[in-house]
C-alpha cells in the first residue's frame, strides 16, 4: 500500500473509518479542537446526507459515539467546538436514547453566563427532553426568554413553540415572558452583556460599534408567534395582544407580517372587528419604508377580506410589486391578482391589466402563466389570439393549463373558434393528465350544449370539424373515462349533425372492437343515438359481445326501439319526483339487502305517501310536525327531502318486520302519522302509527319511550300473545317498538301497558283513541 | 393544514450539486415529531421503509431522494440543465409549494415552503433564502461551490442552523447571521471574530484561511 492511498483511505467518507477516527480523536486528552470539529463536520455530513433509510449507526455504536462525543463537553472554553458540538447533538436526537445523558450539561451551559453558544445549548435542550422532563426545562427558558440578548430569546421562544407539541403545559407558564417580549426591543450584541461599560476604550467601543449590527429583533417575531398558539382559543386574549402590539411599536418586519395576519384572524372570527385594523392595513400599504413582505400580506388580507375602499391602492401596491427586481415579488403579486381579479372594477382591472402584459413574456413560466391567466380573466380579449398563440408556445405544466381552462371556460362563448382549437390541442397532446382532459371534455361538453339551447351559434362545418377531431381523439386514448365522455358527446351531438353521420357510427363501432367493456358499453349508448344506421350493428353486439352489461344496454335499445321509442320509464316521472327517488332508492336497497332477486315491485312504491286524515286523529295533535316524532331532534324545517326519505325507509323497514309477525294481511295501502298519546311528562311516552292493509285488517305500531330513570322489563301490551313482541328490557332513554294487530287489542277504553320493574309488576293504562 | 399564523415557514433547505445528488440537505418537521418517528422505528425496524407511502417527507429518506430528483429535473427542464443558463433567484410552484431556488457555479439551492402555496409569503421566503446564500457568500469570500462547500461544511451547517431551526426562520439578516458563527481555530483558545473585528469581514477570512488551512 503506497502512502498515496492509505492517505485516501484515511479521508474517506466511509461511515466506519470517520466513526472510527471519532472514537479515537474524542477520547484523546488534550483533544485537538481543530481536528474534533472537522470530524464532528464529517460526521453531521454523513449522518444528513446519507440516502438510506437505514439508520447510519447501528444503537451500539450510535451509544459508543455519543459518549465520545460527551467526552468533549469537558473541554471548556472552546465555543466553537462546542457550537458543532450542539448541532451534532441535535442531530443524533433522534436516532438514539443515549441523548438524554447530555441534559445536564447542556443545562450547565445555559446557566453559565451569556456567551456565543448559548443560544445553540438553549435550542439543543429541547431535543433531549420527552413530554415527562419537559417540565424542567421550565424555569432556564423563562430566564431566557426575558434575556436580553436578541438571540438568546430568540432561541428559547422557538424551543417552547417546538415543545407546544409535547408539553402545552410548559408552555403555558410561559405565557407572562413571552408577553413581555412581544415589543421589547433587545439588543442582538454578541458580547458578554456584563462587560461594564466604563472599562472600554475608545478603540474598543469602536469595535462593539461595528459588532453591533443592525439588529432586526427577531425575537418579536417568535414571541408573537407563541403568543398567539397559546392564545388561539381565546378571544380575548388575541385582542389584548393586537392591541399590546401595534405594527408601528414593532419593529421587527417579520413581526410586523405576524400582526396582520393575527388582525385577520381576528376579522375572520367577528367581522365587526373590522374598523380595528383598518389602521394597521393603512399603514402597512403607506407605510414607505416597511418591507415588500407587509405589503404584500396587506394587500392579501384586504383582498381575502374584500375591504374595498383599499382596492385602489391595493392595485397600486401591487403594480409597484410587479416591477420589482425580485422575483419573488413578481410571482406573488400576479398570483394574487389572477386569484382576484374578479373583485376589480373595470377600469381597476385596466390600470393593472397594462403592467400585466409585460410580465406575459417573463423568463418564468409560471409568472407568464398566471399574467395570461390573469389577462383572460380581465381583459377584452381583443388580443385574445395572440394570447392563445403565446399559451401554445409556452410548455406548460398541466397545473397551469388546468387553470387556463378554467378561465377559458367563461369566454368560450365569445370566442368559440380559438378557444376550441386551443382545447383540441391539449386534448390531443400526448402528456397531460386525467384531469386535464377531463376538464377539456368538460368544457367542449359546455360548448355543445349552450349551442343546443340556441345561446350560442355555432356553424355546422365548425360543429363537424370539431366532432372529427374528437372521431380522430378516441382512436388514441389511454384514459377510460374520457374515453366514453367523449364517446357520449360523438352520439349525442353528432347524431345530431344534419349531414351524412355514418363517419361517426364508424368511428364509434371502431370502439367497439378494440376496447374495454366499459368503454363498448358507452359506445353502445352512443350508437343507439343513431337509429336508422346502426340498428343491425346492436343486434350483432347483443348476440356476440362477451360482456353483460354491454350486451343488455343493446337488448334494452332495440327492445325500446320495438317499442316505438317508447323510453323504458317515463321521464317526467324521474325528473320531476325527487320523493319518488327516494323510495325507489329505499326500496331498491332493501331489496338488495333482501337477498331475494325474484320480484321486483315498482309501482308501488310511489303508492304509499303519509297520511294525515286518519278518521281516529286526536284534535289537538293535528298541527305537530313530523320530524320531531321520527328521530326526536329538530332539524331546521324546509328539509322536505330528507324527511320523505326518512319516511319511506321508515316504513319500509316497519312493514317488513309487520311481515315476519302476521301474515296474511295484503297489500299496505295506508300509513298515518305517528301520533302522541301520551303528555310529554308522563313516564312513558307512548306514540303510535296505523298501517292499513287491503284486507282491511291495521296494524298499529307503538313507540315506547321510557323516560324513567332505571331499566324496566317485559314491556308488554295486553292482549299480544306474541314471544317475539315483548321487550325484555327497556333501558332509561331508550325507546323501542311494538307492533300489534288491531284486532288482537282488547276493545274498550283503555289499552294496558304492563311492564316489570324493580320486580314489581305495574300496569300503565292510556287512553285509546 | 399548517395555519397561516404558524411559525413553521420553511419544510426544507436542499443544495444539490450538478449532477442532482446531496451536497446539503435538511428537511425539517417539529423535533418530536422525527422523534416519535425514531421510537417507532424502535419498535418496527421496518417502520420507515414500510410506511413510507404516509410519512412526513422529513422522515422518509425515499421520499427525500424521490423529491430531490424530481425537482432537480424540473428545474433542468424548465431552466435548462447547463448550469450558466440563469444565475438569478427564480421561483416554481411544486406539488402546490412555493420553491426557491439558485445556481450558483454548479450547484443548486433550493429552499422550500411548508404550507400550500396560498398562505406562504412568497418575499418574506426569498428573503431567508437570501440570508442563507449571502453569508455563505462572505464566510466563504465569495466562492461558492462543490469544493469550497464540501472544505468549510462546518460553517456551512452552522449557517444554516442559525438561519432555520426546525421550520422556523430563526434569522433572515445576513450580518446577524455571520455574527453568531464560530471559526475555526488552530489553538486553545478561541478566536472569533471578536478579535479581528476592526478589520472588517474580508480579513477575517483571510485571518480564518490562514489559521485553518487544510
Amino acid at each position: 500500500m503506497s502512502t498515496k492511498t492509505y492517505k485516501k483511505l484515511n479521508e474517506s467518507n466511509d461511515s466506519m473509518a470517520i466513526f472510527q477516527d471519532c472514537l479515537t480523536s474524542f477520547n484523546e486528552s488534550p483533544v485537538n479542537p481543530k481536528k474534533c470539529r472537522i470530524l464532528l463536520s464529517k460526521l453531521y455530513k454523513l449522518i444528513i446526507n446519507s440516502t438510506s433509510s437505514e439508520p447510519v449507526f447501528k444503537p451500539q455504536e450510535a451509544t459508543s459515539l455519543f459518549f465520545s462525543i460527551s467526552k468533549l463537553f469537558q473541554h471548556q472554553n472552546n465555543d466553537s467546538l462546542r457550537q458543532y458540538v450542539y448541532l451534532v447533538i441535535k442531530e443524533l436526537s433522534t436516532m438514539s436514547d443515549d441523548i438524554l445523558m447530555a441534559t445536564a450539561s447542556i443545562m450547565k451551559d445555559i446557566q453559565s453566563a451569556d456567551s456565543i453558544i448559548k443560544p445553540n445549548a438553549i435550542r439543543s435542550l429541547v431535543r433531549v427532553l420527552d413530554s415527562s422532563t419537559a417540565l424542567t426545562a421550565e424555569r432556564l427558558l423563562k430566564s431566557s426568554i426575558i434575556s436580553s440578548n436578541n438571540d438568546i430569546s430568540s432561541a428559547a421562544l422557538v424551543s417552547s413553540y417546538h415543545l407546544l407539541k409535547i408539553s402545552d403545559q410548559t408552555c403555558k407558564r410561559l405565557i407572562n415572558e413571552t408577553m413581555e417580549t412581544v415589543d421589547s426591543k433587545k439588543n442582538s450584541n454578541r458580547l458578554p452583556s456584563n462587560i461594564p461599560a466604563v472599562d472600554l476604550n475608545n478603540e474598543e467601543i469602536e469595535k462593539f460599534q461595528y459588532l453591533r449590527v443592525a439588529n432586526n429583533h427577531m425575537s418579536q417575531y417568535h414571541s408573537l408567534g407563541l403568543a398567539y398558539d397559546l392564545k388561539k382559543n381565546d378571544d380575548m386574549g388575541l385582542l389584548k395582544l393586537i392591541k399590546q402590539c401595534d405594527p408601528t411599536s414593532v419593529d421587527n418586519s417579520f413581526a410586523r407580517m405576524e400582526i396582520l395576519r393575527l388582525s385577520l384572524k381576528i376579522v375572520e372570527r367577528d367581522s365587526n372587528k373590522i374598523d380595528m385594523i383598518v389602521p394597521y392595513l393603512e399603514w402597512a400599504l403607506n407605510g414607505t419604508s416597511a418591507n415588500n413582505f407587509i405589503i404584500l400580506e396587506a394587500c392579501k388580507i384586504i383582498l381575502k377580506l374584500k375591504y374595498k375602499p383599499f382596492y385602489s391602492i391595493v392595485v397600486e401596491r401591487l403594480t409597484y410589486l410587479i416591477n420589482d427586481r425580485s422575483i419573488s415579488s413578481k410571482f406573488a403579486a400576479v398570483r394574487l391578482i389572477s386569484k382576484f381579479c374578479h373583485l376589480f372594477e373595470a377600469d381597476l382591472a385596466k390600470k393593472i391589466g397594462s403592467d400585466i402584459e409585460v410580465l406575459v413574456n417573463s423568463g418564468n413560466k409560471s409568472i407568464s402563466t398566471y399574467a395570461i391567466t390573469t389577462l383572460l380573466k380581465i381583459g377584452d380579449a381583443n388580443n385574445i389570439e395572440s394570447l392563445i398563440n403565446t399559451l401554445k408556445a409556452n410548455d406548460i405544466s398541466d397545473d397551469f393549463k388546468i387553470i387556463i381552462i378554467d378561465s377559458l371556460s367563461k369566454l368560450i362563448f365569445r370566442f368559440p373558434k380559438v378557444i376550441t382549437d386551443f382545447l383540441l390541442d391539449s386534448l390531443r397532446a400526448h402528456e397531460g393528465s386525467n384531469v386535464l382532459k377531463n376538464k377539456v371534455v368538460d368544457c367542449l361538453i359546455q360548448l355543445f350544449t349552450e349551442d343546443q339551447n340556441k345561446e350560442l351559434v355555432l356553424t355546422e362545418s365548425f360543429k363537424i370539424d370539431v366532432l372529427e377531431s374528437l372521431c380522430d381523439f378516441i382512436e388514441d386514448c389511454e384514459y377510460t373515462d374520457v374515453l366514453s365522455r367523449v364517446i357520449f358527446i360523438l352520439g349525442e351531438y353528432g347524431s345530431k349533425i344534419s349531414v351524412d353521420s355514418s363517419v361517426f357510427v364508424r368511428h364509434i363501432y371502431n370502439r367497439i372492437n378494440l376496447e374495454n367493456s366499459i368503454i363498448r358499453s358507452s359506445a353502445v349508448t352512443a350508437l343507439a343515438k343513431f337509429p336508422n344506421i346502426t340498428n343491425s350493428l346492436l343486434e350483432n353486439i347483443s348476440k356476440n359481445d362477451v360482456d353483460d352489461e354491454v350486451r343488455d344496454r343493446a337488448c334494452i335499445t332495440l327492445a325500446t326501439k320495438k317499442l316505438n321509442n317508447v323510453s323504458a320509464v317515463k321521464d317526467d316521472k324521474i325528473q320531476n319526483n325527487s320523493i319518488y327517488l327516494k323510495q325507489l332508492e329505499a326500496r331498491l336497497n332493501l331489496y338488495v339487502q333482501n337477498g331475494d332477486y325474484t320480484t321486483f315491485d315498482l309501482p308501488e312504491v310511489p303508492d304509499i305517501f303519509m297520511d294525515d286524515d286518519v278518521e281516529d286523529t286526536v284534535g289537538e295533535h293535528n298541527d305537530y310536525d313530523i320530524k320531531e316524532d321520527y328521530d326526536g331532534k329538530n332539524d331546521n324545517a324546509g328539509d322536505d327531502d330528507s324527511t320523505a326519505d326518512k319516511k319511506s325507509e321508515y316504513i319500509l323497514n316497519t312493514e317488513l318486520l309487520i311481515k315476519e309477525l302476521y301474515t296474511d294481511l295484503g297489500k299496505l295501502t295506508n300509513v298515518s302519522d305517528f301520533k302522541k298519546l301520551t303528555d310529554d311528562s308522563s313516564e312513558f311516552i307512548i306514540k303510535c302509527s296505523r298501517f292499513d292493509y287491503d284486507s282491511e285488517q291495521t296494524v298499529y305500531d307503538f313507540e315506547i319511550k321510557n323516560t324513567l330513570d332505571f331499566t324496566v322489563n317485559n314491556v308488554n301490551i295486553e292482549g299480544n300473545e306474541l314471544e317475539e313482541i315483548i321487550i325484555s328490557e327497556l333501558k332509561p332513554n331508550e325507546t323501542t317498538h311494538i307492533l300489534m294487530k288491531a284486532s288482537l287489542l282488547s276493545d274498550g277504553k283503555y289499552w294496558i301497558l304492563q311492564f316489570v320493574a324493580d320486580d314489581f309488576e305495574e300496569v300503565f293504562e292510556f287512553d285509546s283513541y | 393544514m399548517v395555519s397561516p399564523l404558524s411559525l413553521y415557514t420553511i419544510s426544507s433547505f436542499l443544495i444539490l450539486n450538478d449532477k442532482g445528488k446531496r451536497v446539503f440537505n435538511k428537511y425539517y418537521t417539529n423535533p418530536f415529531t422525527k422523534y416519535e418517528g425514531y421510537e417507532k422505528s424502535k419498535l418496527d425496524p421496518q417502520y420507515f421503509t414500510v410506511n413510507s407511502v404516509d410519512l412526513d417527507i422529513s422522515l422518509s429518506k425515499k421520499k427525500q431522494v424521490e423529491y430531490e430528483k424530481l425537482i432537480f429535473k424540473k428545474i433542468n427542464e424548465a431552466y435548462g440543465s447547463n448550469t450558466n443558463t440563469t444565475k438569478e433567484i427564480e421561483l416554481i410552484v411544486y406539488e402546490n409549494k412555493v420553491a426557491i431556488f439558485q445556481r450558483i457555479n454548479d450547484l443548486t439551492f433550493i429552499l422550500t415552503s411548508t404550507s400550500p402555496s396560498e398562505e406562504v409569503n412568497e418575499i418574506l421566503l426569498q428573503q431567508s433564502f437570501e440570508g442563507i446564500t449571502k453569508s455563505l457568500d462572505l464566510l466563504l469570500d465569495g466562492v461558492i461551490d462543490s469544493d469550497s462547500l464540501n472544505s468549510n461544511f462546518d460553517l456551512l451547517s452552522l449557517v444554516v442552523d442559525e438561519s432555520i431551526d426546525d421550520g422556523v426562520v430563526l434569522q433572515y439578516d445576513e450580518n446577524s447571521i455571520i455574527n453568531r458563527i464560530t471559526l475555526m481555530t488552530e489553538d486553545e483558545g478561541q478566536i472569533n471574530l471578536n478579535n479581528i473585528a476592526e478589520k472588517g469581514l474580508k480579513s477575517a477570512w483571510g485571518f480564518a484561511k490562514t489559521r485553518f488551512a487544510l
